[in-house]
């Protein structure tokens, strides 16, 4: 409803700049109060579901792994198959805070993902295990330092690299990485990045045996931040935060969905009027008896 | 009760006051529909959890 006492100003600028930080068309017409309400209750729903589903309830995209193409999607070389993320629908409204996923899945969508690649060296904690074949239920928990060096300065798909590690019992022991360094995608929606390879060590009598190392190294958050993931990272992340993870995102959903309640009050002004007007009785209500006499 | 229940509460008061503040111009007139809004949705979402208490007994 339009009342000529709310001042829209240029009302396609005020709707679009409301659709890009929740308050902010109600703070160019001026509207201050409402714009102070929009912006701090809606951006604090948003914020809060966020915290609460440990930064990683909004993504764009979620990604699945082609039959045969590799064990898991951040591992697969090939263009990811993906579909649409119905939540993002309403997180997108939410404006600038929700933009990062779009920015993410462009930057899966334009980069080559050489799992063997890597743009420089990479110092970073590991975790993992170490068997004698890859998901060999006779493998040992492995965390410690993985250091791993491209052959050249500039980047290249020739790794090398050492891991010093530390097994459950507390005894440490270096390796050497050897083989075919696999490097989970640069850009995926997951903390932790996958790392596959061999490792040469001696045994006790001194011979030469071959061992697989399957885990995960640091992802830069610049890298996973709202980024497309795949299902094995909701799992990961339902197990780590229980309810906590569905109720982060169900808030930036609702934090979405008030903006639009906010972009359109920019565009059109309030719903019902400005409020001071006479409340109207309804039909249904007997009309007061006229006093006669 | 769980605690995440609790969460529903500034929940609550944050959809109010957005969904009052699209509704009117007024702050005084905002305020007022905020609050009786936040007090009918608590009062369902008791209602609601006294119910579903009763019959998982």
């Amino acid at each position: 409803m339009k009342d000529p006492r709310v001042r829209l100003r240029n009302p396609l600028i005020a709707a679009v700049l409301a659709f890009a930080i929740p308050g902010a068309g109600h703070w160019y017409q001026g509207r201050r109060f409402k714009a102070t309400i929009y912006s701090v209750c809606i951006l604090t729903i948003f914020v809060w579901g966020m915290i609460l589903g440990g930064g990683q309830p909004v993504y764009s995209q979620l990604i699945y792994r082609t039959e045969g193409q590799a064990p898991t999607a951040q591992l697969q070389a090939s263009l990811p198959r993906m579909k649409f993320s119905f939540g993002y629908a309403a997180q997108v409204l939410v404006g600038a805070p929700a933009w990062p996923a779009i920015i993410q899945e462009m930057r899966i969508r334009n980069s080559d993902a050489d799992i063997k690649w890597i743009d420089g060296p990479i110092k970073s904690d590991f975790q993992g295990l170490l068997s004698r074949g890859f998901g060999n239920p006779m493998s040992e928990m492995i965390t410690g330092t993985i250091e791993l060096n491209p052959a050249n300065p500039q980047g290249s798909d020739v790794v090398t690299g050492t891991l010093h590690g530390v097994f459950a019992d507390g005894s440490t022991r270096d390796y050497v990485l050897a083989g075919d360094i696999n490097l989970g995608r640069k850009v995926f929606g997951s903390p932790r990045r996958e790392v596959r390879c061999d490792v040469l060590t001696m045994d006790d009598d001194g011979r030469e045996v071959w061992l697989k190392l399957e885990g995960s190294i640091s992802r830069s958050a610049v890298d996973w931040f709202q980024a497309p993931r795949d299902t094995l990272e909701l799992d990961r992340l339902n197990g780590e935060l229980s309810q906590n993870f569905d109720i982060g995102s169900v808030f930036t959903w609702i934090a979405g969905l008030l903006n639009l309640l906010a972009i359109w009050d920019a565009a059109e002004g309030p719903a019902y009027g400005y409020g001071d007007e006479e409340e109207i009785p309804d039909d249904d209500e007997p009309a007061p008896e006229k006093k006669t006499g | 009760m769980q605690l995440a229940a609790l969460y529903a509460i500034p929940l609550t008061v944050g959809i109010s006051l957005v969904y009052s503040a699209s509704r009117f111009e007024l702050p005084e007139k905002i305020l007022r529909s905020a609050v009786l809004m936040f007090a009918k949705t608590i009062a369902a979402l008791v209602a609601l959890y006294l119910i579903l208490l009763y019959l998982s007994r």
